[in-house]
């Protein structure tokens, strides 16, 4: 099918969706599979996709902005990768499996974070799952009826689409050690590690509801096919919510590897390992399920938190509230007018307001907010500023529809977890 | 007896060996002399697996083979941590200096399931 193809741009756009099914056949992902995705999920995902793949910027140019910081320079020789995809240092900070979206990257573009753009955050190596052998299995006290699922099987039951954010439940830990001098375990993240994307596949409750699920069920756990297997105990109450989702589609391509092809859990407003990808079992029980994942990580450890029954401390569920700037740390800007953007998101609703304050926190103004406000996605913002010659430290405060605000101070925990205190961006304007 | 100090003896020369293995270099031997060892961490295991040291000051010098970030804590056999390198990005190396009486230890990966896929290995400190 020819759109013109001396066309740069409908050539590029070609080309884009010639890769797109060459890797989807790598996948085991059919042609025609694929095109039931872009079906599903709408065209605009899918063609912000294909925009993504070709590097397509919709909206206005970005600002002339410092080089990125180089990543961090490994000492032994480079081995084999553990992710998948490309991680350019264009496009990410790098952390080995761990791959931080720069935030820069993300200046005027759309609503959702394209896939090689997405951040990921996976504890080993990404495992290739074969599709002819996957089988979601579901099974425990809590159901009636086990069952055993194939990729197909699963595609056929009523899918459903969603746009939300996932975000690992440690984003913004490297401010425990630049605000508070205390430095956390874990991956050093500022903020980058959270996207929003289109999710497509069948909600729990219609998997659940084959495997006749008990009255009285309390939790269930899927457990990745990863090295670690993966495993976070998660309330039913919470799976039989309409947007907790079995996902085997991402922007309206098929869920890539390293985002947990061929299925992963969405289970909004949670913590990111709650999201468990390459997901193969699940687990339903009439009692509560523990599991290193909720009893000796992802729980609140430190001098201000107390253990909680078989848990180390208070265990981290739900995320917090926050905001970034679509800006490289630190910012660099010319002078002149400028338009400042970035996104804020909460887990308890839509965002009310966002403000932003130019002199430490003393005076406060309002940001203009995008249209898309989605509850538990996120809104974009944005606020013009004639920037002068100086030193600057931008802070930002969003509000959502609850009224939870962002504080200014949160307390240590040892891990990291949810660091959602107004943030300082410093910028330098010459 | 002859049994018990056969062995003993044995269990003793094991340790040593480790030591060597683990890179292990204790200035004149004496107790409170310092002494230096090198780890490397994959997913999921410290190499050498098990490792011994002399009383007084230890440096760890830990190396990030694999393709994951790790921690590396020392424990006491509760899995209280005593001291920590709070991260380590793939290929780079950390230290830790502190000091150690004798006594049993854990040294362990306390990253979300690393310790559980095998990154826990006991420390023995004479």
């Amino acid at each position: 099918m020819s759109r013109g193809l001396r066309e740069e741009q409908n050539y590029e756009a070609e080309r884009a969706e010639e890769r797109l099914y060459t890797a989807a056949r790598k996948l085991g992902v059919s042609r025609r599979r694929l095109l039931e995705y872009a079906v599903m999920t709408g065209a605009s995902a899918f063609l912000t996709a294909c925009a993504s793949k070709v590097g397509v910027d919709t909206t206005q140019p970005a600002p002339e902005q410092k080089p990125a910081a180089p990543p961090p320079a490994p000492e032994a020789p480079k081995q084999e990768r553990a992710l998948i995809k490309e991680t350019p240092s264009s496009r990410f900070i790098d952390y080995g499996s761990n791959q931080e979206m720069r935030w820069d990257q993300m200046y005027g573009k759309g609503y959702v974070v394209p896939n090689d753009q997405f951040f990921v955050r996976n504890h080993g190596k990404t495992p290739q799952i074969d599709l002819q052998s996957w089988r979601l299995k579901v099974s425990g006290s809590g159901v009636e009826n086990p069952l055993e699922l194939t990729y197909d099987e699963l595609l056929k039951l009523p899918s459903a689409s969603v746009i939300r954010y996932v975000e690992c439940a440690g984003n913004g830990r490297t401010f425990y050690n630049e605000v508070l001098k205390q430095k956390a375990q874990g991956t050093q993240w500022r903020l980058g590690a959270i996207g929003v994307a289109e999710w497509t596949g069948v909600r729990l409750s219609e998997v659940l509801e084959r495997a006749r699920l008990k009255k009285g069920a309390r939790d269930f756990m899927p457990t990745g096919l990863d090295e670690l297997k993966v495993r976070r105990p998660i309330s039913v109450e919470k799976g039989l919510e309409d947007d907790t989702l079995l996902v085997y589609a991402m922007n309206g391509e098929p869920l890539p590897p390293d985002h947990g092809f061929p299925v992963r859990m969405l289970v909004p407003g949670w913590i990111g390992v709650a999201n468990v990808k390459w997901v193969g079992d699940l687990e339903v029980s009439m009692d509560p399920i523990y599991s290193p994942w909720n009893t000796t990580s992802y729980v609140l450890i430190g001098s201000d938190y107390q253990p909680q029954g078989q848990a180390k401390g208070p265990v981290v569920t739900t995320q917090a509230i926050k905001s970034a700037i679509e800006m490289i740390w630190p910012g660099a800007l010319k002078a002149g007018p400028q338009v400042i953007r970035g996104r804020a998101w909460s887990p308890f609703g839509k965002i009310a307001k966002v403000e932003y304050s130019l002199d430490d926190g003393r005076t406060w103004e309002q940001a203009r907010l995008g249209d898309m406000n989605i509850a538990r996605a996120w809104v974009r913002w944005e606020f013009p500023w004639d920037a002068k010659p100086g030193d600057y430290k931008i802070k930002v405060r969003a509000t959502d529809e609850q009224g939870n605000s962002q504080p200014d101070s949160v307390k240590f925990n040892e891990q990291g977890y949810l660091y959602n205190a107004v943030v300082a961006h410093p910028v330098t304007v010459s | 007896m002859m049994r018990k100090q056969i062995i003993a003896m044995a269990m003793t020369m094991t340790f040593a060996a480790v030591g060597l293995v683990a890179g292990c270099s204790g200035g004149s031997g004496s107790q409170g002399a310092a002494s230096s060892i090198d780890i490397t961490t994959t997913e999921f295991k410290f190499t050498p697996d098990q490792i011994s040291a002399k009383a007084g000051n230890v440096t760890f010098r830990v190396t990030n083979g694999g393709q994951a970030e790790h921690n590396f804590v020392v424990e006491d056999t509760s899995g209280k941590k005593i001291k920590a390198i709070e991260v380590i990005l793939p290929g780079k190396t950390e230290t830790l200096s502190l000091d150690l009486a004798s006594g049993d230890y854990n040294l362990a990966c306390t990253l979300p399931g690393h310790k559980e896929g095998g990154m826990l290995i006991p420390l023995k400190v004479e």
